[in-house]
This record gives structure tokens, sequence and C-alpha cells, in this order.
């Protein structure tokens, strides 16, 4: 895709603001992408660190080459803001999760992961008055825009979804399935870190629960169910994997355990499987700690731009994608997540499960980079008018 | 004043307990029909406790919002 310069922003000022590059998650993802739009209209972009800067050939692994040219740059500046005021900022993004910098810029965007705290105009002053200097609110989900208006006093209408996109290689395939699906083989896949902190991706869950299905149902005869996933390196988390491999090898093959795969090996896996499932969030009720959800769920996404048919706990961002009537299923407890499985293996080569594969990587759209930069565009267009 | 009504089907499938929705509907009662939350805070009708009324009401309004969005998601799975 091909973005044009705009041409009032040609050698205007843009900052993206995030201190965790280094550690190249999906928040680092979006920050990228932010800053790829903004040097796409034609600002003189960067994005400012107060930690180390990754090495471009890691970013490169990490996420593909989408953001070779996009300029990072290491500051020492304990005060942002009077660091930057100087500068003429034109457009400034904070993308660092619960940074409560104020906004140096002519517009200021803050980029909302997620609200784990509260921010009261009357208990959190500061942090309330830093807040009130941003133009708008930019929420990376539905689900995440739900909880900021209820958790942080910030005007309604200023808080918007912008969703980050998702990989263009990822979308690039997707455009390719959408003329001819691949061929899938009887397998369920779920990806996600092995870790049992506060984002538990909660493969036990999804072990015990796939095997119970197994014994229950023949239709699940010949299934398998592949984990993939990095493994931390912290005592708790290898405990972790040590007892989901415990499961899979009582299994008799039916659970198999993938850890820290290449990218490409992934993409294989994610071409082949017929069904994905996913247990971030299980079985926390409604209402109920929502930091334990998926804020977006970025792997989903991904799993729906291959054709394989979703399984997914009915909490979090990704039904701003997912039509859980014509595009897969969401479980909220342990006998729907079984019934799932089932229900999906019933549907193995079948028109319905066409319809739900075809519907899945049309609505992704929503995700795409065209969209991303198209949206923010507006917001920035929007903010320069008033 | 305004009046809002929460409706015993919703209230129900919300899962709101009695104590819940009385601090719903108070806090609700206070809200002018329009203007934005920071309007809201900002109006001179509202003292310090109100506006701890509003915010327990927006943290409920966004639970609320989702237990009702999860049985919706839910409601034909077995």
């Amino acid at each position: 895709m091909e973005t044009k310069p705009h041409p009032s922003f040609a050698g205007q000022l843009a900052v993206v603001f995030n201190d965790y590059m280094h550690t190249l998650g999906g928040g680092e993802r979006s920050a990228l992408a932010y800053a790829r739009a903004l040097m796409d209209f034609g600002f003189e972009t960067e994005i400012l660190t107060r930690n180390e800067v990754p090495k471009a050939s890691r970013i490169q692994e990490t996420f593909g080459n989408e953001f070779a040219d996009v300029p990072i740059r290491k500051i020492s500046a304990r005060q942002l803001y009077s660091y930057l005021k100087p500068a003429g900022v034109m457009v400034f993004v904070n993308h660092t999760f619960l940074s409560f910098e104020p906004n140096p810029g002519k517009i200021g965007f803050y980029s909302q992961m997620f609200p784990e705290r509260t921010v009261r105009r009357h208990e959190h002053s500061r942090e309330w008055a830093a807040l009130q200097t941003y133009s708008s609110l930019l929420c990376n989900s539905s689900f995440t825009q739900t909880y900021s208006l209820g958790r942080w006093d910030f005007p309604a209408e200023k808080t918007h979804v912008l969703i980050p996109p998702i990989s263009s290689a990822v979308i690039q395939a997707r455009d390719q399935y959408k003329k001819f699906l691949p061929t899938k083989k009887k397998q369920f896949l779920n990806l996600g870190r092995f870790n049992p902190g506060v984002h538990n991706k909660n493969q036990k869950i999804i072990i015990e629960a796939f095997l119970a299905a197994c014994n229950e149902s023949t239709a699940l005869k010949d299934w398998t169910l592949v984990l993939c996933g990095n493994r931390n390196q912290d005592s708790a988390s290898e405990q972790y994997y040590s007892d989901c491999q415990g499961l899979a090898d009582k299994s008799n093959g039916l659970v198999k355990l993938r850890a820290n795969l290449p990218v490409d090996e992934l993409h294989q896996l994610l071409e082949d499987s017929f069904g994905y499932v996913h247990g971030t969030g299980a079985f926390v009720p409604a209402g109920v700690s929502p930091e334990k959800c998926e804020h977006f769920g970025l792997a989903i996404a991904e799993a729906m731009a291959h054709g394989c048919i979703p399984l997914v706990y009915a909490r979090g961002g990704i039904f701003d994608v997912l039509d859980q009537k014509n595009g897969g299923f969401a479980y909220a407890n342990r006998q729907q997540l079984i019934a799932g499985f089932q229900k999906i293996s019933q549907m193995y080569s079948s028109e319905d499960a066409y319809q739900f594969q075809i519907s899945n990587v049309s609505s992704l759209d929503r995700v795409s980079r065209e969209h991303f930069t198209q949206r923010l565009l507006e917001l920035i267009l929007g903010e320069i008018r008033t | 004043m305004r009046r809002f009504v929460l409706g015993p089907r919703l209230a129900q499938l919300a899962d709101l307990s009695q104590g819940e929705i009385v601090n719903l509907v108070e806090a609700a009662s206070s809200m002018p029909s329009q203007g934005s939350t920071s309007q809201l805070a900002a109006g001179s009708q509202l003292n310090l406790d109100s506006s701890k009324e509003l915010a327990t009401l927006k943290e409920l309004c966004a639970q609320l919002q989702e237990r009702v969005q999860v049985l919706e998601r839910t409601k034909t799975s077995t």
C-alpha cells in the first residue's frame, strides 16, 4: 500500500514516545506502526525512548521489513515536556504504558493499551491534569475503550478506537486466502507465551478441555492440538511449561508443544490448522479483572487471516473483528469450551466452515495498515480543523 | 432530576447485586441529560461526594456493558 505525503505536513515534526522499545512486544509494534504512518504522511518522525534502542536486525527479525527505516533515538531527558516543547512538535503520540507525561505537541494522541488503574479528577489530580493536555485517547479495541471510559476521567467524545494494524505480510497472505483457501488438517492451534502471570494464556485449561472433548466425542477422532509459544526463563514459567508438557506426554500424541518456533514454521502451522483456540482470560467472570483478558488479541486475528476457525474466551477486544455467530465460537465456561472443540471438528470440510473462513478473512480489513493509516489521518485533520 | 430505569431482565442478565443496582440508580439520577463525563465532573451541581458516585457509576457501567455483551455472545452455546 502506498500513502501519499500530505502537503501541509512536510517538514513538520512528529514524535512517538515509547519507553519499552527494547522489549519488542505488541505495544512496541503498535508504536512502530504509528511512526510508520506519520512518516508516510510526510512528517519528520522519530520514536523516542529513555531505555536501550533495539538493534535494527532484531526489529526486522521480530516484525519483518515494514519498519526498517523508522528512526528510534534514546534520550536522557527526565522531563519529556520541557525537552520537547521548544522543538515545536506538531504531532505527539504517547505510546508508553501508563505514562502521564503532558502532551508537548500541538496535537497529542494518548495511545491506550489498557487502563490497569483508575485516573480520577479528584483523587489523581496530577495524572488527570496531564491527560487533559491530549487531543484524544486512542484505544486499541472497544474492550479497552469501555474500561477507559469507566476508569479514567477523560471526555468520552475524545475517546476513540484505533486498532493497531497486523503485519502487512499477514494481510497479504489473507488476500491470497480470499481467493484460494489452504487445505486444512484436523488440527487445533494455540499461540501464546507460556507464562502463568497476570496475562496467563491458560494452556493447561485448553489442553485439559481438549482431552475431555476427545473423550466425549468421536468427531474428534484423529484430531490434534498444537500449542506454540515462547518460554520465559523464570522458575514459575518453567514450572508451568513443564506441567503442560506433562499433560502432553500423557495424551498419546493428541497434544504437542512447540516452544520458541521460527516464524516460517509458525506460518506453516497457521496455514495447516483448521481450528484455533485461545485461552487468555478464561474463566474470569465478565466485569471482573479485565486486565487478565486480551485487550485486542493479535494472535487470534492472525489465525483468522490464515483461515482458522477461532474458539475464544467470550471477553476481550477481538470481537471488534470476530463475528462469533458467523466466524467462530465464544465460550464462557469449561463446558462451552469442550462443546466448542466438538462443534468446530464437526464443521471440518463443510460449506459452513467455508462461509466462516470467508467471513473471517473479509472482516480483517479493519486491522489492515491501510485502514489504520486512513483513520489516523482523519484524526489529525480533524484536530487541525478544530 | 432525570430518572433511569434498569429493567428487571437487564439486571438479571448482568447479574447485578441489589447494592450495585441501588448505587447505579442513585448515581445515575444526578446525571444531566447531555455532556461529557468531564463536563459532568466539572458541573456545579456535583460536589466531591457525588463525583465519587459518578466514578462508581462509570466503573459499574463498564462492567455492566461487558456482562451483557458476554451473555449475548454465549447465549447460543451449550
